[in-house]
């Protein structure tokens, strides 16, 4: 794990058309934590995590970060006509990750987390043959895989059941003890006593709640 | 370039790729079905035109129904061609962009898809003269079969294009069969183009050297040198551009500091 991870935005403006949504936002999480990013529909939660994570670019303001981001999209961005094994494959190589042939996916910290996350194997099933809950595990999976420093979640748990929502914290908790620095967008955080600092998008600005 | 990711790339894309069972459906659909209209609708009788590609223009004589075979050999490799390059640019755009965030180069995934589209396409033209061959009897079938090759090529390269430039598969298809239809399905058949008013403008669209090449080698013994390469041309002045649009598109921000 790098030493010091941070993240780093300032003056963050983006608009899409004549709707601004982002106006001189600024974030600086520098410890770490799990920090929550709260706003209503439409109010650039999404845009910001997305100018975060470096897949789209701001009209203004800069964006700096020390360590591994791992990125978890709102929509599953995972490769429809692929297995789950197929697809954690592609995204290890893109890690620079060496799978084996032991366990289940060939690398034992890939075993833990899907088995945290309670992600079926479904063997030869192809992804567009899966429910909206196995695509949002896998979705998470993916940005987890090579044990990242920097985790930039948008509303990763929304299909999940119960029992996963709730390893989910707990894995979240464990990553917050290693010193992680965890960022949630979500229009509702029920676990609001998990969350370290909380900012709600407000007339384009990031504001401390 | 790194080799092994270049190997993962072309593996795990090729497979998503044949997974779409309608493209398969196309490919071995769309050739069959046009040689047997061809043949069943062309007559058996001579039929005279101008070869352009060739300096001396000179006229030949051939069967209608061989010719109309050739014809419809290029159209089935120039669409399906297109559709498969369409589909591998259009699809999964998000989820390239989100390899290229995890660690994978732009060019890597450019490069796994030029050869996928290169191997398929030389696939289908093969297939397509192999099938042809049943019905006809070419002069130079490896001749004829390099003018499929080339027909997919540039039509590929037209897809993957078109491909980067609009996100919907309707509108996708639309540009496609629209460019595809009057070109190799009409104005390049020698028959419409011997009297055709404005001969340049043809000799400008995408399928003139293919189907030059295509049928030089059918149906004489002319060189096909110069259409052999105005293809390839034509053909890699698409690709670059389409690979230059998909780079645009696929740009991040790495974010150190």
């Amino acid at each position: 794990m790098n030493s010091d991870p941070y993240i780093r935005a300032a003056g963050i403006a983006k608009s899409y058309g004549k709707n601004k949504v982002l106006a001189d936002a600024d974030l600086n999480l520098e410890e770490g934590g799990i920090y929550g990013i709260v706003g209503e529909n439409g109010s650039g939660k999404t845009t910001m995590m997305k100018i975060l994570a470096g897949c789209m670019f701001p009209d203004k303001g800069s964006v700096f970060c020390s360590g591994k981001k791992g990125f978890c999209p709102q929509e599953p961005w995972v490769f429809r006509n692929l297995t789950i094994r197929e697809n954690i494959q592609f995204f290890s190589r893109a890690y620079g990750m060496k799978l084996t042939s032991e366990g289940r996916y060939g690398n034992a910290h890939i075993d833990h987390i899907a088995t945290t996350f309670r992600m079926p194997e479904y063997s030869g099933v192809v992804c567009k043959k899966m429910s909206g809950g196995t695509l949002q595990k896998l979705n998470l999976v993916l940005a987890l895989l090579h044990d990242p420093d920097i985790i930039l979640l948008d509303e990763p748990y929304s299909a999940f059941d119960w029992e996963t929502y709730l390893n989910f914290w707990e894995y979240a908790l464990e990553l917050r003890m290693k010193g992680r620095i965890i960022v949630i967008v979500s229009h509702l955080l029920y676990d609001q006593d998990k969350i370290d600092a909380k900012w709600k998008i407000d007339k384009g600005k990031l504001v401390c709640d | 370039m790194r080799l092994n990711f270049l190997y993962t790339a072309i593996r795990l894309t090729l497979i998503d790729l044949v997974r779409n069972r309608f493209l398969l459906f196309l490919l071995f659909f769309v050739p069959g079905f046009f040689y047997l209209i061809a043949w069943l609708t062309n007559p058996d009788s001579p039929t005279a035109f101008r070869l352009a590609s060739v300096e001396e223009e000179p006229v030949i004589s051939v069967s209608q129904q061989d010719l109309g075979l050739v014809f419809i050999g290029l159209a089935a490799s120039g669409l399906i061609a297109s559709f498969l390059a369409l589909n591998l640019m259009q699809r999964n755009t998000n989820e390239n962009k989100r390899l290229i965030l995890a660690g994978f180069k732009t060019q890597e995934l450019i490069a796994a898809k030029f050869i996928i589209t290169v191997c398929l396409i030389s696939l289908v033209a093969i297939f397509i003269g192999l099938m042809g061959i049943i019905l006809m009897d070419p002069g130079h079938f490896p001749g004829m079969t390099l003018g499929y090759i080339l027909c997919g090529f540039v039509y590929g390269s037209y897809g993957m294009l078109v491909g980067s430039v609009l996100k919907r598969e309707l509108e996708g298809i639309l540009f496609i069969v629209l460019l595809a239809n009057i070109d190799v399905g009409w104005l390049q058949n020698p028959i419409y183009y011997a009297d055709a008013q404005n001969q340049l403008v043809i000799e400008y669209l995408p399928a003139f050297f293919p189907s030059q090449v295509a049928i030089a080698s059918a149906f004489t013994d002319y060189s096909i040198s110069m259409a052999t390469l105005g293809s390839l041309a034509y053909g890699l002045l698409f690709m670059l551009l389409s690979f230059l649009l998909f780079w645009i598109n696929m740009r991040i921000s790495k974010h150190t500091g």
